[in-house]
């Protein structure tokens, strides 16, 4: 019988449906089957459903909760909180239409109508009313959601004691009492009340618990996600917000974390995330100020203000956005707008240490430390609990050189928040500054590893000291002390005193008053100039100070690769085929866009290419206008003028027509250059070498260098031409090549050693010593730098140069190089001729202790005696 | 053939060593066996430069031998550099670090171990061998030791001849000169014995005298 029943009653079902499908319409689904559609994100036929059901009356809590789902997870707050306003007035006793007019109103910023929903739905003890299977009753549930969402409205509202109040009795009732009754929803609102309190292994806990009860609540994962990723824990996050978008794929919030936990590892897949975050829900407050943010450190203030604004039509009391505003208006230099809205802030919620945060991280973006120290010392003087205020304190007091107090704030800083990798690392980096050896010159603090210190002290003081003089006297400006400057032969090391994480590409940092390097260790051998990078940084030095750090990105940059290109011959970099080619492209980007190819760029070597590109807008202006036409741009810029009107009013044109100008420049340099025909002309050059036709390689080369002469990386044809000429046995002519292409390229140690011990020959001891000082630049810690040295000490010796000679063999000595005593000898040599004869006598004793019997120094004892 | 540690071990290895093993056609002979076949002479030099060559310092070094390795144990098992560098060292005069005109085994042993360090250092490897020596049958050491092995550095790698001359006068100053040096010697196996201050102070002289007593020599020479 029981089974006749069970097939009639589905023959039953499939006429129903075949013959609705033959009316041409389709089944509604059930009310509960709507609920479901919205947890799986099937929100379209779902809201009418709902929303006739509630509007008929269902104080269902899982009804409810649908539909204030269905509107808000896709930005309809408007609707859901006039609804539920409305609801609310027509059933006050509704516990679930109270609790989500309290949720949609906190959204939308009615603080006090959010509380005064929350307080209308009935307190009920968590643990007093369970059910029959010894859960917690809906009331209950009700009642703890209501009291979280309260919490949340009065710490948005500046009332934090009275917020914590609430959290804390929410704790206690699950930790002291019944935890083992309390409905998965719930344990999701005990794990916020411990987030909000501080207890973060606490609420990861208590969401693995809910999460047992529970697989299939995606807001749970999504707030896990956000508690992994506040913890800096990116990859268990992108877990998390994968785990809530197989559940319902349709959530926004979990796309935006996305975008969050990916954007650094993988722009391109978080972009993919924020496009889909507001399709979903074109109106999330969170989603646009993201964009928000971002847009203020690419310097888009225009466009910043705009995701702004979509943010306050949703909520016109955002604190955040408004500390957004605050901070746009900061930076425009619009100091009445900039506190108008702090003040707003602060009249929201006197509390909210967010405002000064985002003041000092959007200084941080800008480069203007100073200010964003001082904003730090706000927000933890409002919140001495903002610990990542903290971070952005101490880390910036390092970064102005306040070593000590710095460093004292971090400590802090890790006690409240072990979790910020940040502070972490940076800790951990001032405990290896125990192994730095601390020195001073007339005009910086230096710190050298101890490793290398002594090998690498006389080069780098006398480079720092060259660079100062050269360049204050050029831009007319002493830049405030005591300016720091570090060497670091470890990268990681480097890269975490600029970001406080490894991984990042860059060579060298500049803080204004603290600049910091790689040292020749850190770098494989030539591939790096560490005199160009010393240059380059304190070209920044200048231009950061000069300009009060109000100069733009780009323009910094443009200018340190130009000042490097004048610091030395062969420095900074040139227009080798990376960068033909992106002209060639026009991938080159308008001066108003060009920040953006350092801070968003859009393909891997648009960094590289930016960096070029701004030294030659750099190299324009100073060719079209002079050089004093960069010193009045910098005052200008310092005067708090956008990049438009320090073009305006320092050239005298538009940033459009200076592209199409600087355009017309850039396009004659390339004009003559076929890369197809200059690299077959390479290509037959260096084969006709190899089969032993000099003149005909001669030719080829001679032509592709004459066609294209600033390809000097990889696979240049000057090395090649110069084997050909000594082939020949013209050395003049080997010698000019080599002399070319040590004009553009910093990076060819070999060279640099060949054109040395040519022009020795020669007899040009002053030119083979410039190609030596070249070298040391590249290798000075290498066995092939240790030969460097050594000729170069000679050289300078023969020159009488003996203060120069005496740093080469001191260098020598400080690499633990062969023959200690002969460099021992010379460096007394060199002493003895400097008039330093006490200690010539010291080093040539040295140089007896290891070899008594060498007679050079015996000699020169002798001498020194006499 | 390629250098390793042999498995199972002579019966003079303390327990749980392993005894080297240097892999040709056949059975291979052990360091023990080595060992047994150097003849006693009064002086030997043993240049071990295969992989694994440290575990050859158990059994092979002794009393009257100087021995080298390439590495300071059985474990490192890779391929070693140390002896292009030490072929590099009796070739360069650089690695002459007193001066005399002769490369002794310290001297070259020094010059290849920093070399050695210096290649995996450029290079951002770590080090996969460590040069050792051991000096008359005492603990080994390697090419930074600050006290200086006495066999080693006494053992020329060239031919070492004591300088004479048939003319009586200069004769003279070449003992005179001898004298001083082996003065200089003694002086420095009493370092420990005097204050920094008096060892310096004696130090000076010696060299001052020595570099008077060369001056003559060349003088000499001239006439």
């Amino acid at each position: 019988m029981g089974r006749f029943l069970r097939s009639w009653k589905l023959l039953a079902v499939l006429v129903f449906c075949i013959s609705c499908r033959a009316g041409g319409a389709v089944r509604q689904a059930s009310v509960p089957e709507a609920v479901e559609m919205v947890h799986k994100g099937e929100y379209k036929d779902a809201g009418p459903i709902l929303e006739q059901a509630v509007a008929g009356g269902s104080n269902d809590p899982a009804v409810v909760q649908g539909l204030y789902e269905f509107w808000t997870r896709q930005g309809q707050y408007t609707v859901a909180r006039d609804r539920f306003e409305a609801w609310s007035k027509a059933r006050p006793t509704s516990a679930p239409i109270r609790l989500a007019a309290a949720r949609v109103n906190r959204s939308t910023g009615n603080y006090a109508a959010a509380i005064a929903h929350a307080d209308a739905v009935p307190t009920v003890a968590a643990c007093a009313n369970t059910n029959d299977k010894g859960n917690m009753t809906p009331a209950a549930s009700l009642s703890v959601a209501a009291r979280v969402e309260k919490a949340h409205a009065l710490e948005e509202s500046g009332k934090r004691g009275e917020s914590l109040a609430i959290f804390q009795t929410l704790i206690d009732e699950y930790t002291n009492k019944c935890s083992n009754v309390w409905t998965p929803s719930s344990l999701v609102n005990v794990a916020e009340a411990l987030r909000a309190t501080e207890d973060f292994h606490g609420a990861n806990d208590t969401l693995k618990t809910a999460r047992s009860a529970d697989s299939q609540n995606a807001d749970l994962f999504v707030l896990w996600g956000d508690l992994l990723l506040e913890k800096y824990n990116e990859p268990e996050a992108i877990d998390s917000y994968r785990d809530a978008l197989n559940i319902n794929p349709n959530i926004a919030e979990a796309h935006l974390g996305l975008f969050k936990a990916l954007e650094l590892t993988d722009p391109e897949g978080a972009a993919k995330e924020l496009d889909t975050t507001f399709q979903i829900n074109p109106n999330l407050i969170t989603a646009h100020l993201t964009v928000a943010a971002s847009r203020v450190e690419a310097e888009e203030y225009d466009k910043a203000i705009e995701a702004i604004n979509e943010a306050l039509k949703i909520n016109p009391q955002s604190t955040p956005a408004y500390s957004l505003l605050a901070a746009v208006n900061f930076l425009r230099g619009n100091t009445a707008e900039y506190e108008k809205y702090s003040k707003k802030v602060l009249e929201i919620n006197p509390l909210d240490s967010g405002l000064y945060y985002t003041l000092a991280d959007s200084a941080v973006s800008l480069r203007l430390y100073k200010e964003a120290v001082g904003f730090a010392r706000q927000a933890v003087q409002i919140n001495p609990r903002d610990w990542r205020s903290q971070n952005i304190l101490g880390v910036n007091l390092l970064r102005l050189g306040e070593e000590k107090e710095g460093q004292e704030v971090l400590e802090n800083a890790f006690v409240g928040d072990p979790f910020n990798i940040w502070t972490y690392n940076t800790l951990k980096l001032l405990t290896s500054f125990a192994s730095f050896e601390r020195l001073e010159t007339p005009h910086f603090q230096v710190k050298l590893h101890r490793k290398e210190s002594a090998a690498l002290r006389p080069y780098v003081t006398e480079t720092l000291e060259k660079a100062y003089a050269t360049l204050t006297k050029k831009y007319e400006f002493t830049p405030e002390g005591p300016i720091t400057f570090e060497m670091f032969p470890d990268h990681a090391d480097f890269a975490v005193r600029i970001l406080g994480m490894p991984g990042i590409g860059a060579l060298g940092v500049c803080f204004g008053k603290v600049f910091a390097m790689d040292s020749p260790s850190a770098r494989p051998p030539n591939e790096f100039n560490w005199g160009s990078t010393l240059w380059h940084e304190f070209t920044h030095v200048i231009t950061l100070q000069m300009t009060d750090h109000k100069i733009p990105r780009w323009f910094s940059e443009g200018l340190s690769v130009s000042e490097e290109r004048k610091g030395f011959p062969g420095w900074g970099d040139d227009m080798k085929a990376e960068f033909l080619m992106a002209i060639k492209e026009k991938k080159f980007l308008p001066i108003a866009d060009l920040n953006n190819g350092f801070i968003h760029p859009t393909f891997p070597e648009q960094v590289i290419i930016s960096y070029y590109q701004a030294s030659l807008v750099a190299d324009f202006i100073q060719d079209k206008w002079g050089f004093p036409s960069i010193r009045k741009m910098l005052l200008s810029y310092k005067a708090g003028r956008s990049t438009s009107e320090v073009f305006k009013e320092v050239l005298n044109v538009s940033l459009t027509e200076f592209d199409g100008e600087f355009s017309k420049w850039v396009n004659a340099r390339v004009a003559g250059i076929d890369f197809e025909a200059y690299g077959k002309m390479v290509t037959e050059g260096e084969e006709a070498l190899k089969a032993g036709e000099t003149d005909k390689a001669i030719d080829a080369l001679s032509k592709a260098i004459a066609m294209y002469p600033e390809q000097y990386d990889v696979h240049n044809p000057y090395e090649t031409l110069a084997q050909a000429y000594l082939k020949k046995g013209d050395k003049k002519s080997a010698i000019e090549t080599l002399k070319k292409l040590l004009t553009w390229s910093e990076t060819s140690f070999g060279s640099n050693m060949a054109l040395a011990k040519l022009l020795e020959e020669q007899g040009d001891l002053a030119g083979a010593t410039t190609a030596l000082e070249g070298a040391m630049y590249i290798q000075p810690l290498t066995t092939a730098g240790m030969d460097a040295h050594r000729t170069l000490g000679a050289l300078l010796l023969a020159q009488k140069r003996f203060a120069e000679a005496a740093r080469e063999f001191e260098t020598l000595l400080a690499l633990n190089a062969p023959d200690r005593a002969g460099a021992y000898y010379n460096l007394a040599e060199a002493k003895f001729g400097d008039g330093r004869t006490d200690e010539a006598r010291k080093d040539v004793f040295e140089a007896l202790k290891i070899a008594p019997s060498f007679e050079p120094a015996q000699e020169l004892l002798l001498k020194l005696v006499r | 053939g390629r250098g390793g540690r042999g498995g199972g071990g002579g019966p003079q290895l303390p327990q749980g060593l392993m005894d080297y093993k240097f892999n040709i056609q056949g059975p291979d002979f052990t360091g023990t066996e080595y060992s047994q076949m150097i003849p006693k002479v009064a002086r030997v030099v043993i240049i071990n430069t295969t992989n694994s060559s440290g575990a050859s310092l158990e059994t092979m070094a002794g009393k009257d031998r100087v021995l080298i390795t390439a590495t300071r144990s059985g474990s490192e098992v890779n391929d070693t550099i140390f002896y292009d560098h030490f072929l590099a060292a009796l070739a360069d005069a650089a690695a002459d670090e007193d001066k005399d005109k002769k490369v002794s085994v310290w001297e070259a042993f020094k010059f290849a171990g920093d070399s050695v360090d210096r290649y995996y250092k450029e290079q951002g490897r770590l080090a996969t061998e460590h040069p050792m020596l051991s000096d008359n049958g005492l603990e080994a050491i390697s090419n930074t030791a600050k006290d200086l092995p006495v066999l080693a550095r006494y053992t020329m790698i060239n031919v070492d001849r004591p300088a004479t001359s048939a003319d009586v006068r200069m004769q003279t100053l070449l003992d005179e000169r001898r004298e001083i040096e082996l003065k200089i010697e003694k002086l420095r196996l009493d370092e420990g014995k005097l204050g920094a201050d008096e060892f310096n102070s004696q130090l000076q002289e010696l060299f001052l005298k020595l570099a008077q007593k060369t001056a003559e020599i060349r003088q000499l020479e001239k006439k």
